[in-house]
């Protein structure tokens, strides 16, 4: 056994967990190239298809299946190449990494088999290169207050980096009774357990439809004379007590299913412990990891999904938290150090927290970072608060490392945790304490299928949003123009126009509207609603994968008369508010948009244009010249790679020319390379944004100043 | 030779191959999404869970066409993708035939094949691009 805590039992499990993992991930890359249109996929769906293949790469080399991470780096290199559009796409591309993928899937079925994995395929023992993906030694080390393997945290605080993993077959554990534990534990297909909670989602639909019958009988009842009105009441009674029975037994149902979906943490743990293990080793940082709360439960789609977000915050830890061991021992720490992984019950809810006890965040130094970025202009760093600045480490484009590297390269941004933990309808938040270390702290809540949720009716429909986000409900007047703000709690919220904001009907009868005050992120606002309806427990639906990338909703769910109800993203509707206050200094005000990709080209024009900017397009930087000495713009907004004249040269060419010398530029691109970041700051460039960029960024930016 | 189902559609006929298609069904309550291209109608409850409604031939002027309780669509699935292509009628199942590239029936009058991956892809497309537009998406 490996000083990791894990045998051959727990690396065959994760091998088999790997299996599972890879077939989802390779369904949802061949998804995407084959409906991928003429043109290629979109830059979303390429860092969609680079997340994939990334996440299964790191996933495989974890569990010492190299094979697979090899042919899945392959596969990501092409992606890679087709995102620096090195490489064209066409149909022959198509074919070729289709083939690819379902190569792959063989390679996944060949080396870890239904039965689990293939005799020998993935064992690690010290053959494996040190250092190399396949192997477990390193130097972290891990201990829990339960178990990871069964060590204590005093044992395996004494392990050092220099321990190699015994050889599997050195193992003298007692063996595991397998008939036994085949006979305890039954594998069931998620997909098969969501089916029976469609099934009970039905029963409530006709559960409904039977107490509408029962309340049409009562009426016929009180309507009719003699023994037929008598036996109409006792029928409508008789009829309404089995309702309410069938009530209780569907939800007996629903909460059943929903616990046959949980899972310990302890499991979670396991793979973070890899995980960890393999970037302290890259990075070449010491540390112990502890862990409690094994034995909460959670349910299996939220811990697949809240998995990489937590593998982010370890990854940040280690590139931005822990200290090199000298600087540990200038500041008077044990030379290792420490991350602490804790998951607790509270309420409904799922509270983990990762705490690390490395340098901490040092709020000036971003305060500066976040100017520098465009995050921020000068005037809101300074009026922000410590707190306020260490919160905005969640904003996309936010590092406090000058350069990329291996752990805090293409990863996923603290932006795209907070929002993949919103979207599960929980929430994050940071505390740091310069020179102490930094604890991230994550709600979420206890089952992925049921929620508490504040419905609101609004634009007809009732639609809702996640509980945990409302801070409060107001009531303001339904005039023309609503006011900017309701007061919550004494504090004056802004209000968003919701019925503007998605072009839906406002009540035109009622004298007032109601209005839900949303804390996210750090702030709160307000969106108007025809009214609110009241809290309610609800089962969360997925939209599917047609609607996925509509970020204004998280899923839907279906009410008892079997109408779907959307539910709407925190996260989106904070950007919407954004946005929409971003009008009065967007008004009037005309940006020239350059891009090659139509699709980019659109996307940005629209969202500026709704933000109240004039807009105006080029296909390329040559047009974007031609039209700049034509006519008079307040701003450029501009991709890098395109035909004729690239970004970096009309940017070259604004600075040179004296009218134009002090136009504010912004660069978005999918792929600048370091070179082209210095080149652009040098030229004076305003911000620089990695696509996709969020509307909010490329406003405030745009509006900075 | 390919089955295929004919649908009939506000603006005319639809064919589309069998192999896509799961079920024909009577909408329930279909629910606007705001933000959705006009190709999205809706989404309507089916089997416990939540299935997208498009229209397979959007109008012209970009206005989303309205699908109502009671209509009929036809549910089509590609890959983890599916939708229910809203038609006014389900009008048959016949087997077509394919010749030179087109696509007759058995009184030989040509017939315009829709694939259900396509219809899916073209919608997959269209909301990509409003999600471009969207409040967050970013292009």
């Amino acid at each position: 056994m490996g000083d990791a805590g894990l045998d051959a039992d727990d690396l065959q499990m994760l091998q088999t967990l790997l299996r599972d993992e890879a077939h989802e991930s390779l369904e949802n890359v061949a998804g995407i190239l084959m409906a991928a249109p003429a043109g290629g996929p979109s830059q979303t769906d390429i860092a969609e298809l680079l997340r994939q293949t990334h996440s299964l790469k790191g996933a495989a080399g974890t569990v010492g299946l190299l094979a697979i991470a090899q042919a899945t780096h392959a596969l990501e290199e092409k992606f890679a190449r087709l995102r620096a559009r090195v490489e064209a796409w066409s149909d022959a591309v198509r074919d070729e990494l289709v083939c690819a993928v379902d190569g792959l899937r063989t390679l996944v079925d060949s080396e870890v088999g239904e039965g689990g994995p293939a005799s020998g395929a993935g064992s690690i023992s010290g053959s494996a290169p040190v250092g190399g993906p396949g192997s477990i030694s390193g130097p972290g080390s891990f201990s829990g207050s339960g178990s990871l393997g069964g060590r204590n945290r005093a044992r395996a605080a004494t392990e050092t980096s220099a321990t190699l993993p015994a050889p599997v077959g050195e193992d003298r554990r007692e063996p595991v009774d397998r008939r036994q534990s085949d006979l305890e534990i039954l594998r069931i297909a998620a997909s098969r357990i969501d089916e029976l909670m469609d099934t009970v989602g039905e029963l409530a639909i006709t559960r409904t439809r039977l107490a509408r019958h029962a309340r049409n009988l009562t009426e016929v009842s009180e309507r009719s004379t003699g023994e037929i009105k008598a036996a109409l009441a006792t029928l409508a009674a008789a009829i309404t007590s089995d309702v309410d029975a069938l009530q209780g037994g569907l939800d007996a149902l629903q909460d059943g299913l929903a616990r046959t979906r949980m899972m310990p943490f302890r499991s979670l743990y396991r793979q973070l412990a890899l995980q960890l293990r393999q970037l302290c080793r890259s990075a070449g940082v010491h540390v112990d990891l502890h862990t409690s709360g094994e034995d909460i439960e959670i349910d299996k789609v939220v811990a697949a999904r809240v998995a990489d977000p937590l593998i982010q915050l370890l990854r940040n830890a280690i590139a931005h938290g822990i200290e090199p061991r000298a600087r540990r021992g200038e500041a008077g720490k044990p030379a290792r150090g420490t991350i602490t992984l804790s998951a607790r019950h509270e309420g409904r809810q799922v509270a983990i927290e990762v705490t690390d006890d490395g340098a901490g965040i040092d709020p000036a130094a971003l305060r500066e970072l976040l100017v520098r970025g465009g995050t921020l202009s000068a005037a809101q760093a300074k009026a922000a608060s410590d707190d306020q600045i260490v919160a905005a480490i969640f904003e996309p484009g936010v590092t406090s490392r000058a350069e990329a590297d291996q752990l805090s390269g293409r990863g996923v941004g603290l932006d795209m945790v907070r929002a993949t933990i919103a979207k599960l309808g929980g929430e994050i938040s940071v505390r740091s304490t310069l020179g102490v270390g930094t604890t991230f702290s994550i709600k979420l809540p206890f089952t992925a299928v049921l929620a508490k949720a504040l419905l609101f009716k609004a634009g007809g429909e009732v639609m809702a949003v996640f509980d945990a986000y409302v801070a409060g409900t107001a009531e303001v007047k339904n005039a023309p123009v609503l006011p900017a703000e309701v007061t919550c709690e004494g504090e004056r919220v802004p209000l968003v126009d919701l019925h503007a904001a998605l072009a839906i009907a406002r009540p035109a009868a009622a004298a007032s509207l109601g209005a839900v005050v949303l804390s996210f992120a750090g702030r709160r606002l307000a969106f108007s609603c025809d009214r609110v309806i009241g809290p309610r427990e609800i089962v969360v639906k997925d939209l599917g994968p047609l609607l996925a990338p509509l970020a204004l909703f998280v899923g839907g769910t279906v009410s008892g008369s079997g109408k779907v109800q959307l539910i709407l993203d925190p996260a989106a509707l904070t950007a919407l508010a954004l946005a929409s206050h971003g009008d009065a200094s967007a008004a009037g005000r005309r940006v020239l948009v350059a891009d090659d990709s139509v699709t980019a080209r659109a996307g940005v024009a629209r969202a500026l244009a709704r933000a109240g900017f004039a807009v105006d397009t080029a296909e390329d930087g040559g047009h974007a010249w031609e039209m700049l000495a034509r006519k008079t713009y307040d701003a450029v907004v501009t991709d890098i790679d395109m035909p004729a004249l690239t970004g970096l040269e009309l940017l070259a060419r604004i600075r040179d020319t004296a009218k134009l010398s002090s136009l504010p530029v912004i660069v978005i691109s999918a792929s600048a390379t370091p070179e082209a970041e210095i080149l652009a700051r040098r030229l004076g460039v305003r911000a620089i944004f990695a696509k996709p960029v969020a509307a909010r960024h490329l406003i405030a930016a745009l509006t900075q100043g | 030779m390919r089955n295929a189902i004919i649908c009939a559609t506000g603006s005319g006929r639809l064919a589309i191959e069998l192999r896509w298609v799961r079920e024909v069904i009577t909408l329930a309550h279909v629910t606007p999404v705001p933000t959705a291209p006009a190709v999205i109608l809706g989404v309507t409850h089916l089997g416990g869970g939540i299935v997208p409604v498009i229209d397979a031939q959007p109008a012209a002027d970009g206005l989303r066409r309205r699908a109502r309780a009671g209509d009929s669509a036809v549910v089509i699935e590609s890959g983890e993708a599916r939708a229910a292509v809203w038609v006014s009628a389900v009008k048959e199942v016949i087997t077509l035939r394919e010749s030179g590239g087109a696509v007759t029936d058995a009184r030989g009058g040509a017939v315009v094949m829709v694939s259900g991956s396509d219809l899916l892809a073209r919608a997959t497309q269209a909301v990509s691009l409003a999600a471009g537009i969207g409040v967050d998406g970013g292009p």
